[in-house]
């Protein structure tokens, strides 16, 4: 059966440490520019003094299934914007034109797109680490977690069928299908874009 | 045209690069046998903090590329934390120090420009030897200071010496958990290993390690509520920690100590303690039961604007819940932040020995460690002079302080700066920042005092910046050493710290550094045959192990899980929990918690509460340099709450002024629910004026600025056996910037 | 040998001018030796860039002394602001900014092939520009002693380690020392580099192609 990665975040666990943000722009330094960002930490903090909740969420790219950068992307034969077999979503820096689009298309806000540079002045995002995941890798956010918050796999997995099942994705009615799932904390708020 | 080649030389400045270095390459030579670029994996040990969590460092083509935890490491089970993933950052970081360098600008200030020139290693220790004899020889050997850790090498240059004056911040850090357990359970100083995962009940005091990401305790903390604990969170602020917990109560900073009293009152006066436990483990209970006797939940609701009845509850899942433990480290509501914290952390220690959890799975352990023996006792050195002088941080008006070896900083600024009660001329300083110091302006000046400071460091801090001869440190991953499991050990590992790259630079071991220093000082005869690595293969054969088997070993650790025996015998004279503190009683102070208030109260003028923190990227005001964490965390923020901030009209990002009596900082504000209405808090690490912190330069300010230093007076007053300097205990006043 | 006379002469100056090797530029006969070695390859022109230095060479001992150490160690050791200059090739050949980067190993191994090492002694990193530079000596004056294939084979590995680790960050970082230089000895040497390069680039004959400085500059170490 074909491989289709997916990755569970455990909110319950995560303290918003930022290991995640950090290891992701060591990896990829020659791609991301000073103050963008391919994942971050967005804290959502709901109800008031002293009835608090705080939740810390891994937020980057999430791979949908039914990808609105993809479609927006105008480039042709091949899009720059495009979907792997493994189901990532990556751009071709090769092949991208800087028009903008799916930065815009993306209603996850996870995308950008920074001329001003002189690191990469091409659409980005994350793209789970694919040339990790081609070397049998796991995406650098995973690797140091202190709250073990991440489950990477195929979707195939039963362990990782097992998670979805308590997981939830972020604003389903957006009907993209991503392939990143939450699992709540209680009933805390989370899922504020 | 052709010419000969001798004849070209001799037409030329060629002939003069000859004269230089004849015909020999500069910093080339012939290539012996093929050399691969190494590709391999190093064990060694993280240094960041002090954690010590053992890492496996992935090296390609000579160059370190990832570093991950040591699955088999007690404390870091494969998983490294922000910081120690940053570790790479640091190793490369271009603006780290490399060679000895020496200040030609005598003028020294915030900002000033020391004007570096780089100097040998014999240079370096030629100046120094000479001026620290010249000092020690007209004003007494007592007037050169020690400010860095203790550590056996470096305590034996300061003996050999003759000086008495060695410093430590430890009394910003932990020194009242440092003495309080020391003089009520263990003998020495505090526990570090706490067995979180296997609690069912977790109460924080201010403790917020899992908002810092510390690697162990976060990761215990975790598996502890997977299996269902209870956690409630007392903290002026919602914290990580708070935001994991059950319940958050928002304590007004320094009532903690009410609530712990009326805690320990609930479940004596209800019986809930643990009666073999108490009996025969413990002294002292008839005694903590008369004196508790008002402590009672009605009184603590008062002090605490707790009600009294959520006291209770609190009171009885603690005693209920077992096993149940109360979480500290450094700088919680127990550690040095406030006048009555070495209080809380003695009502702290009643508070698990009432319910049966000290040194238990599922509570506070004696970290069971390898015994390393005393550098004097592997090397015997000749008989040290004896020091003619005090300490001028008076020190020795605390002996139970005296006794642990650490602390204290801010009785030693005022008395540098007062030259009282004599001046200090030099300092040999490692690994402090001025930022440690509270009341940093005032540190400088009286860094300004000293004729010559030796630093050492790895990266150009602001102490740097003030020096007169700067030493390179190896960064740790260029390090070698050996490693006890100690902020989680259940049982005897010891960990090898291996160099994971050749040093980058002219930089060496601080173990080295000590050893030269004392030799080029004259006082050779003290370090005869001295050696780190003589040292570290003594250590290891106490334990059994040689040098040869650590570095054979395959996963970079010695040591085989032992189960886990609960000690039933303490370091006390007792032999056991002293309840009733013989020894705090023997030296003039409270035997058990009696209530205090906190030293700064609110009044018109400074209305707010003030407490810090540090943020999850920085190690203090160390990393503030590297490039993707001060991405994520580019400037410190002011924690205030949306009405107050309304009140004051301040919007989210706004810039504020906070002010305390001393001095005022201008920081950026985050408005947010989670905190007190009448408590602000800004965190650490910013207002860096050393430029050689490029990125971090000119961004958020120093928030120790406006905390006061301590005089030995006020400790006295106090009645403090830590000196604890008391960094969160002030009061402040707020405005729109 | 006059191309490794001018290599060797520039190695030098990007070396920390402790008291031997201050002498040697204080003294001065270098520029002599400049002089004659660019009159052998025909570059009397070159000339004219060596000119300024007779006059910054003619201050008081002790005071350029003095100069040159703090300005060296401000532009490329350490420094309040930031290190203005650090000399390693791997900061500006790659995006990151690190000292370390993935080309170290690199010209390391490029060192390697040329059956050359780094000596144990030294404690610099092998991209450091003064080691570089001696390199391109060395190669260069092998090659005016060798004769043939071996020749070519020399004059090969010269443009390929000029063209791959020198061309593409030496001019960019000299800039970088000509503008924030307090010491007109060392803006100078700064400019005088920059024209050694671009001559180089000629002599070598390397392609346009190659002479890639495009988002070189790396954005981290700034102005």
């Amino acid at each position: 059966m074909a491989k289709r990665y997916v990755m569970i975040i455990d909110l319950k666990r995560c303290v918003g440490c930022n290991a995640c943000t950090v290891a992701c722009k060591q990896e990829w330094k020659d791609k991301v520019p000073s103050g963008e960002f391919r994942s971050r930490i967005k804290e959502i903090e709901s109800g008031k003094y002293p009835n608090v909740t705080m939740i810390y969420r891994r937020t980057a790219c999430m791979h949908c299934a039914d990808a609105p950068c993809v479609k927006a992307c105008p480039v042709e034969p091949v899009k720059a914007s495009r979907k792997t077999p493994e189901g990532i979503t990556i751009v071709d820096e090769k092949l991208c034109v800087q028009c903008g689009a799916c930065v815009e298309a993306c209603p996850y806000k996870v995308r950008y797109l920074n001329q001003d540079n002189k690191i990469n002045d091409k659409a980005d995002s994350c793209n789970f680490c694919y040339p990790r995941i081609q070397k049998g890798e796991k995406p650098a956010c995973t690797v140091n977690c202190v709250g073990s918050v991440f489950t990477f796999g195929d979707i195939n997995d039963p362990q990782v069928q097992k998670k979805i099942k308590m997981a939830k994705s972020l604003k389903p009615e957006l009907k993209t299908k991503p392939s990143v799932y939450y699992i709540p904390f209680g009933n805390r708020k989370w899922d504020v874009i | 045209m052709a010419v000969s080649r001798r004849e070209f030389m001799k037409l030329s400045g060629a002939g003069a690069i000859a004269l230089l270095f004849g015909d020999q390459f500069r910093a080339f030579e012939a290539l012996a046998q093929e050399k691969g670029l190494d590709t391999k994996i190093v064990h060694t040990v993280c240094q960041v903090c002090s954690g010590g969590c053992a890492v496996k460092a992935y090296v390609r083509d000579g160059r370190l590329v990832e570093l991950r935890g040591n699955p088999d490491d007690q404390i870091s089970r494969g998983i490294l934390c922000v910081k120690g993933i940053s570790g790479i950052q640091w190793l490369y970081d271009p603006d780290r120090l490399k060679f000895p360098m020496k200040r030609t600008n005598p003028g020294k200030g915030i900002g000033v420009d020391p004007q570096f020139v780089k100097i040998s290693w014999d240079e370096a220790y030629g100046i120094i030897a000479q001026k620290l004899n010249e000092y020690k020889e007209k004003f007494g050997p007592e007037s050169i200071a020690f400010i860095m850790r203790p550590q056996d090498f470096a305590k034996r240059l300061a003996k050999a010496i003759g000086t008495p004056n060695y410093f430590s911040h430890h009394t910003t850090c932990y020194t009242t958990h440092e003495v309080v357990w020391g003089n009520t359970v263990t003998g020495t100083g505090r526990p570090w290993t706490t067995d979180y995962a296997n609690a069912k009940y977790i109460l924080s005091f201010g403790w917020d390690m899992p908002g810092k990401a510390k690697n162990m305790q976060t990761q215990h903390f975790l598996a502890a509520i997977d299996k269902g604990a209870k956690v409630t969170v007392l903290d002026p602020r919602y914290t990580v920690t708070a935001s994991k917990a059950n319940l958050w109560i928002p304590i007004k900073p320094g009532a903690d100590l009410a609530f712990a009293l009326a805690m320990i009152n609930v479940i004596i006066t209800q019986n809930l303690y643990d009666k073999k436990f108490v009996n025969d483990l413990t002294v002292g209970f008839d005694e903590v039961k008369e004196f508790i006797k008002p402590y009672n939940p009605q009184w603590a609701s008062k002090i605490t604007e707790v009600p009294a009845a959520t006291i209770e509850k609190v009171a009885k899942e603690f005693a209920t819940n077992k096993p149940a433990v109360i979480a500290t480290h450094k700088r919680d509501a127990a550690g040095p932040n406030y006048a009555n914290s070495w209080r809380l952390s003695h009502a702290q220690i009643i508070l698990m020995a009432l319910v049966g959890n000290i040194d238990r799975l599922g509570g506070p352990i004696m970290e069971r460690m390898p015994k390393f023996p005393s550098l004097d006792s592997v090397y015997p050195p000749p008989p040290y002079p004896k020091p003619k002088a005090s300490r001028i941080d008076g020190m020795e008006k605390f002996p139970l302080l005296l006794k642990t070896g650490k602390g204290s900083f801010g009785a030693l600024q005022n008395a540098v700066l007062e030259g009282k009660p004599y001046p200090i001329k030099a300092a040999i300083i490692r690994k402090h920042n001025i930022f440690a110091f509270p009341n940093a302006p005032n540190m400088v000046e009286a860094l300004k005092k000293l004729e010559f400071m030796v630093v050492m460091d790895i990266h150009p801090s602001e102490m740097i910046q003030m020096a007169d001869i700067v030493l390179p440190d190896h960064h740790p991953l260029e390090g070698g050493a050996i490693s006890g499991r100690q902020y989680f050990g259940l049982y005897p590992q010891i960990g090898i710290q291996q160099p994971v790259i050749k040093p980058l630079y002219d930089t060496k071991g601080f173990r080295n550094i000590v050893i030269d220093i004392g030799k080029a000082m004259g006082l050779g005869d003290y370090f005869k045959d001295v050696s780190p690595g003589g040292y570290d293969d003594a250590a290891l054969k106490a334990n059994g192990y040689s040098m040869e088997e650590l570095k054979k070993s395959p996963n970079g650790l010695l040591g085989e899980p032992k189960p886990f025996v609960p000690k039933t015998e303490f370091g006390t004279p007792s032999k056991k929990i002293e309840l009733y503190a013989s020894e705090l009683k023997k030296h003039g102070y409270d035997p058990l918690p009696a209530w205090k208030e906190k030293a700064a109260k609110p009044s018109k003028e400074f209305p707010l509460y003030f407490v810090t923190t540090r943020p999850s990227v920085f190690i203090h005001s160390t990393l503030q340099n590297l490039e993707a964490n001060i991405q994520v965390y580019p400037e410190n923020q002011c924690f205030i709450n949306t009405e107050t901030a309304k009140e004051l009209g301040v919007k989210n990002g706004d810039y504020v002024i906070v002010e305390s009596p001393i001095n005022k900082i201008k920081v950026k504000a985050k408005v947010t629910e989670g905190i007190r209405p009448d408590t602000v808090c800004v965190d650490h690490g910013f207002g860096h004026w050393s430029k050689g912190m490029t990125k971090a330069y000119g961004k958020g300010s120093n928030e120790g600025d406006i905390i006061p230093a301590r005089k030995v007076q006020d400790m006295l007053d106090f009645n403090d056996p830590s000196m604890s300097d008391n960094m969160n205990d002030l009061c402040v006043r707020v405005n729109r910037a | 040998m006059a191309r490794s006379t001018l290599y060797n002469s520039f190695s030098l100056c990007f070396t920390y001018p402790d008291e031997n090797i201050c002498s040697w530029i204080l003294e001065g006969k270098w520029l002599e030796g400049m002089k004659e070695s660019l009159k052998l390859l025909g570059e009397e022109s070159f000339e004219s860039h060596l000119r300024p230095f007779e006059e910054i060479l003619k201050g008081k001992k002790e005071e350029l002394s003095l100069e040159l150490k703090r300005e060296y160690t401000r532009l490329f050791i350490n420094a309040f602001p930031h290190v203005v200059a650090p000399p390693y090739g791997s900061i500006y050949l790659e995006k990151e900014g690190q000292v370390f980067g993935k080309t170290t190993p690199e010209v390391l191994q490029f060192y390697h092939q040329s059956s050359l090492a780094i000596k144990e002694e030294v404690k610099d990193l092998p991209d450091h520009l003064a080691y570089e530079l001696e390199f391109m000596g060395i190669l260069a004056n092998q090659e005016s002693q060798a004769t043939g294939g071996e020749k070519i084979r020399l004059e090969e590995m010269q443009m390929d380690f000029f063209s791959r680790f020198l061309l593409p960050w030496v001019p960019v970082f000299c800039e970088k020392i000509e503008r924030n230089s307090h010491s007109p000895f060392y803006s100078h040497l700064g400019q005088l580099t920059r024209e050694f390069i671009h001559l180089e680039k000629n002599y070598l004959g390397v392609p346009e192609e190659m002479n890639s400085q495009k988002s070189l500059e790396a954005e981290i170490r700034g102005g």
